[in-house]
């Protein structure tokens, strides 16, 4: 524990260092001349009829975004640009990036290992397209591959409505699915081997679905986990969630601002440190109203997906967890999206797993790959079905507005002494049981 | 433990079968769709596995949230899809439609395009992809079996002189026969068209359903239009709040002098019209 110590100091002198040296290279309105890196999949936007991609780039740690003719440019490209730049404000007012009116530019095709992953996430994405229906499409390009170019404006509104925009992203269920199978298909191959391969394949993957935020934090996450395993050290989530937390701030302190970054933070914690609460307290519940003792489940955050309990109460826990940032940033609430996630909840690794296989099928045979697909179409019309349920019901919107940033702060301040006393009292409960 | 992982299958299954029969139910009668894809076009024909589109709205994709509702999901084959004249607001979803449906006969404006769109273009590539069986361009005359649905073009003629006619005057205008009932779609064609529509004598006295042409501009206006073909339902799809102001005020006033109702896209969404309920 006294290395983990040393390191996050470490890392929270370097973090601290990083932000007083992190200044603005750039005044309002300066017109500059610069070349991005497509490190994510453009977003694609309909203005005036014309279509165009929506590029956010990175430099130098500043988050830089663009908007170009929709089919000039494709995930791996790097832009030479000149134009106009100037800062945004997000809606707690704090300037995290800047927007380029772009004058002049030139594409530049991918001359690096981006160019074949790029042509090989098109063709995955095309494939699916022409299996599935639009929107069933967009659902599972959105969970296996992480891609929005082919979401619906009538699918965004239903996932936007029913609070469900979260799952159509690649995330840290994809990275744990991907590790989980390269260790048991590798268990041939001597430990070491079968890690440092799995880390690979994770890295081509990241690639693959691109360079963002809950992705690259999710395979820290388990880079870090497996070189753990790997040098035989015990794994701790509260140290390895920090150190996460501390290498990102380290790469691009602007995250701090990100809300997407925020959001996927926040729900990660609420998984790891609000689930096991919320379950002991049903399991009390429960023991109350049976008068009979209940075996206590093993309440490890690796173990969340094991029961419909656990789904249900990590859905609620991640919900609890992002309320105050959604307060900060959106200024509602809505009773909509907390029941829309419970029900979902156990669709999504089904069709995260089962799409997975679709995609990889897809390279070796087509036709079996698009069977695949179709065994998943009662699943996603299911899935659909339920938003659209739900969505069409006048769920009570908690209007937020009067909210500040002095409110939000005191809710978390709560919820981290709720989270304490809650473990505590776990801690004591496992103690007595022990001791009879 | 066991008992609730039971339960869970059944609720699970119970969910699987519901929804697939909705979806199975819905897909084997006979409808007619107007898409609400914001200020644009889209009209879909649907018999079991006949499925005809007519227009595919703008770029917005909206157009695929109307066919991944109203078509079965494990059906990607459209027999026939119109392009009515090259406007972006009636030929921009083109590309989305392309990317998820196979066509098997494309239909595609008369006469081209007045002027260079990206809409077009990406239309023209559709028509040149592997995804299209077979592309051509029709004229009055000219009829479509797609049973249980038959397609026949009123217009523009086959020596229609193209340069005498923008791209609204050069809309496809066509009337589908299902059974006993007709209906007419018209894309944009204004009061020109419907003049010389009459004088042909090409259209009939009494249509069941009219989708109202170019999104109830005042342009579409006519009165004698309106007094021939004694539509009994019409339909407008245009925008929430459009920078045109479609539908003109006279165009529902004449709708309304000649009894007919009518539904907007703009206010209902999507409206399916059970054709065997009729």
């Amino acid at each position: 524990m006294k290395k983990y110590l040393l390191i996050f100091i470490g890392l929270i002198c370097l973090v601290i260092v990083r932000l007083l040296i992190f200044k603005e290279p750039w005044q309002d309105g300066d017109i500059i001349s610069t070349r991005l890196l497509v490190s994510s999949e453009p977003s694609r936007k309909v203005v005036n009829g014309q279509t165009y991609a929506t590029i956010w780039a990175y430099q130098n740690g500043r988050k830089i975004g663009l908007r170009l003719p929709y089919d000039q440019v494709v995930y791996g490209d790097s832009i030479q640009v000149q134009g106009k730049i100037s800062l945004l404000q997000s809606n707690v007012g704090i300037n995290h990036s800047w927007w380029l009116e772009p004058d002049t530019y030139t594409v530049h095709p991918s001359q690096t290992v981006l160019l074949p992953v790029s042509q090989a996430r098109s063709y995955a994405i095309r494939q699916v397209n022409r299996a599935l229906n639009p929107q069933h499409a967009a659902i599972v390009n959105g969970m296996v591959l992480g891609s929005k170019q082919s979401i619906t404006p009538r699918l965004d509104q239903l996932m936007r409505e029913t609070g469900t925009m979260h799952v159509l992203v690649a995330s840290g269920f994809n990275i744990m699915l991907i590790v989980s199978l390269c260790l048991i298909c590798l268990s041939f191959v001597p430990r070491r081997w079968s890690i440092v391969i799995t880390l690979v394949i994770v890295l081509v993957y990241v690639l693959f679905v691109g360079i963002e935020g809950p992705i690259v934090r999710s395979a820290i996450m388990a880079g870090i986990s497996l070189a753990a395993f790997l040098l035989g050290r015990p794994k701790h989530v509260l140290p390895l969630f920090l150190i996460t937390i501390l290498s990102m701030l380290l790469y691009r302190p602007i995250w701090v601002f990100d809300v997407g970054w925020q959001l996927s933070l926040a729900a990660t914690a609420g998984l790891i440190w609000i689930t096991p609460i919320l379950l002991f307290g049903y399991n009390k519940i429960k023991e109350f109203i049976w008068q009979k003792p209940i075996k206590h489940q093993h309440l490890a955050a690796n173990d969340i997906f094991e029961s419909f309990d656990q789904v249900m109460f990590s859905t609620i826990a991640a919900q609890i967890a992002v309320f105050g940032i959604i307060i900060l940033n959106f200024e509602y609430a809505s009773i909509a999206s907390i029941l829309s996630n419970v029900l979902i909840a156990w669709l999504v690794p089904v069709i995260t797993i089962v799409g997975m296989g679709g995609v990889i099928t897809m390279w070796l045979n087509q036709l079996i790959g698009s069977l695949i697909f179709k065994l998943l179409v009662p699943i996603l019309v299911l899935f659909t079905n339920i938003l659209s349920l739900i969505a069409n019901q006048n769920f009570y919107r908690l209007d937020l507005q009067s909210w500040d940033n002095y409110q939000v702060y005191q809710f978390y301040c709560l919820l981290i002494i709720t989270v304490l006393i809650g473990h505590y009292m776990i801690y004591k409960d496992s103690q007595s049981n022990k001791t009879i | 433990m066991r008992k609730t992982i039971y339960i869970s299958i059944v609720i699970i299954c119970t969910a699987l079968t519901v929804s697939v029969y909705h979806h199975w139910q819905r897909s084997r009668r006979t409808r007619l769709i107007i898409c609400d894809v914001g200020q644009g076009d889209a009209i879909l024909l649907v018999s079991h596995t006949t499925q005809i589109l007519i227009d595919a709205g703008p770029a917005s994709n909206h157009v695929s949230d109307c066919l991944a509702k109203q078509l079965s999901p494990f059906d990607h084959n459209l027999e026939v899809f119109v392009a009515t004249h090259a406007d972006a607001d009636h030929i921009g979803g083109a590309q989305s439609v392309s990317e998820s449906y196979t066509i098997e006969n494309l239909i595609l404006p008369f006469g081209g395009s007045d002027q260079a769109s990206t809409a077009y273009d990406q239309l023209m590539a559709v028509s040149r992809s592997n995804i299209v069986n077979h592309s051509e361009v029709l004229a009055s005359n000219d009829t479509i079996l797609a049973p249980p649905f038959e397609m026949h073009f009123l217009w523009p003629s086959q020596n229609l002189p193209v340069g005498l006619y923008d791209d609204n005057q050069r809309s496809y205008v066509i009337e589908v026969q299902y059974h006993d009932e007709y209906m007419l779609f018209m894309g944009d064609a204004d009061s020109t068209v419907m003049e010389q529509l009459i004088r042909s004598g090409a259209l009939r006295t009494n249509y069941n359903y009219f989708v109202v042409p170019h999104h109830g501009s005042k342009n579409s206006a006519s009165a004698t239009f309106y007094a021939t073909i004694k539509p009994m339902h019409a339909y407008i799809s245009s925008g929430q709040n459009n920078p045109y102001g479609h539908p003109h005020p006279l165009v529902l006033q004449l709708l309304q002098r000649y009894h007919v109702p009518y539904t907007l896209t703009a206010d209902v969404g999507d409206i399916v019209i059970d054709l065997d309920n009729q």
